[in-house]
């Protein structure tokens, strides 16, 4: 179990998403079960559950997300943060192939303009 | 609207003497004025404050994003401006409270950038200056709505931070109506919202809609370092929840919408209604602003 207050003080910016990612990455690339626990935690931001941990159920899917990552004792404020957060993953990844890359590309030409 | 005197060598004189308050056709006066700092092709500005009736406090905040707007295209903004104004500045923090008023004195090059008027140029300067808001806000709040309140403060700057492509300015911290409400208003130096929005998604032609997209919740043009991009736009609407949850209201200026959110009342009754005001010029970058009720006498709450 992963225990969030030993690698940040909030969950609220890119560096504290980085900071957890710095002990997620390394279970992920062993198949280990990734488990935190947030208790102590009280600050929260999509942007950085959308960073530490939404990623991944884009990437792996809904079904391997739910087997291999497991939130806890998150406040009322992180509950909600983190469903709005995956209810976004959610809908990124029920978009098809082809709408993605029109979304990614679409995004990839604005910032270069 | 007064007319604008003509230009000398290599300066613009620009002159305001209307009044600005939270109306509709302040939010076009000012935009206005940013257009004519952003196109003169003098290098330098002489920005004339001779407002005697009406300044409100957020305007006082916009003026000052002009020299960084300038700042921005490559201008130098001299500000001058009557006694009124200059008090104004004084009580605000935005100058130091013992400079003695001279109609003389460029007070461009007084403005305290790290006092009531802070920079924020990265996602992890937030954290601290919301603190600081929450700090400073004269309202007592349980520890659940503080955590609500910063989380949602928080949502909505690293939105700004990830729209604006620019600098981030957060100011105006202040109190109006004899310290019944407090204020903070934030500015971005950025494209807006619109603009941004209209790059993501080409269907959508005009300003409000834009506005519209951007504030619903579920939406956002953000991208991640990955390349993927997941919807947030979660700021905004919780935002609204807690304007609503503590009698505040919102008002968000950009590009050639003002967006307000507030009380309205119809006859007897009251209830939060939100509008979408097109403006006659564009606003250049993104102007934030929220009030709260200001009362230490209560533990605000939310459920």
């Amino acid at each position: 179990m992963i225990k969030a207050t030993d690698y940040i003080q909030t969950a609220f910016s890119q560096k504290d998403a980085e900071n957890l990612l710095k002990v997620i990455k390394p279970l992920i690339e062993k198949r280990e079960k990734v488990e935190i626990d947030f208790t102590g935690i009280t600050i929260f931001t999509t942007l950085f559950f959308n960073l530490a941990l939404a990623q991944f159920f884009v990437s792996f899917g809904p079904d391997k997300y739910k087997k291999f990552f497991h939130v806890r004792n998150l406040s009322d404020v992180g509950e909600t943060t983190y469903k709005h957060s995956i209810e976004n993953a959610k809908m990124y990844y029920d978009m098809n192939q082809s709408d993605r890359e029109i979304l990614n590309d679409t995004i990839k030409n604005a910032e270069l303009k | 609207m007064a007319s604008i005197p003509s230009s000398y060598g290599d300066t613009e004189y620009i002159e305001l003497n209307q009044s600005f308050t939270a109306v509709k056709p302040s939010y076009d006066n000012f935009a206005f004025f940013q257009d004519k700092i952003l196109s003169t092709k003098k290098n330098n500005i002489d920005l004339h404050i001779n407002i005697e009736k009406r300044l409100g406090l957020t305007f006082l905040f916009c003026i000052c994003t002009l020299i960084k707007l300038s700042d921005v295209v490559g201008k130098r903004l001299h500000l001058y401006c009557n006694e009124k104004s200059f008090n104004l500045f004084k009580k605000t923090g935005y100058i130091k409270k013992n400079i003695e008023f001279n109609v003389g004195l460029d007070i461009a090059n007084l403005i305290e950038w790290d006092k009531t008027l802070r920079i924020v140029k990265c996602k992890d300067d937030v954290f601290g200056l919301i603190k600081e808001i929450t700090t400073e806000a004269p309202v007592t709040m349980s520890k659940r709505l503080e955590s609500i309140f910063i989380t949602k403060l928080g949502e909505m700057f690293n939105n700004a931070l990830e729209h604006s492509e620019g600098e981030f300015i957060i100011g105006g911290k202040y109190f109006k109506n004899q310290k019944y409400k407090y204020c903070f208003a934030c500015y971005d130096t950025g494209i807006g919202i619109a603009e941004k929005v209209r790059k993501f998604i080409q269907e959508i032609t005009t300003d409000q809609e834009a506005m519209k997209w951007a504030l619903q919740k579920g939406n956002s043009t953000a991208s991640r370092e990955s390349g993927q991009s997941i919807p947030r736009g979660l700021g905004l609407f919780l935002l609204k929840s807690f304007a609503k949850a503590n009698e505040g209201s919102i008002r968000i200026c950009s590009g050639s919408v003002l967006y307000k959110y507030s009380k309205k009342r119809v006859g007897t009754e009251e209830n939060y209604e939100e509008c979408y005001l097109d403006l006659k010029n564009k606003f250049k970058g993104t102007l934030f602003e929220m009030d709260i009720i200001a009362d230490n006498k209560y533990e605000y709450n939310i459920n």
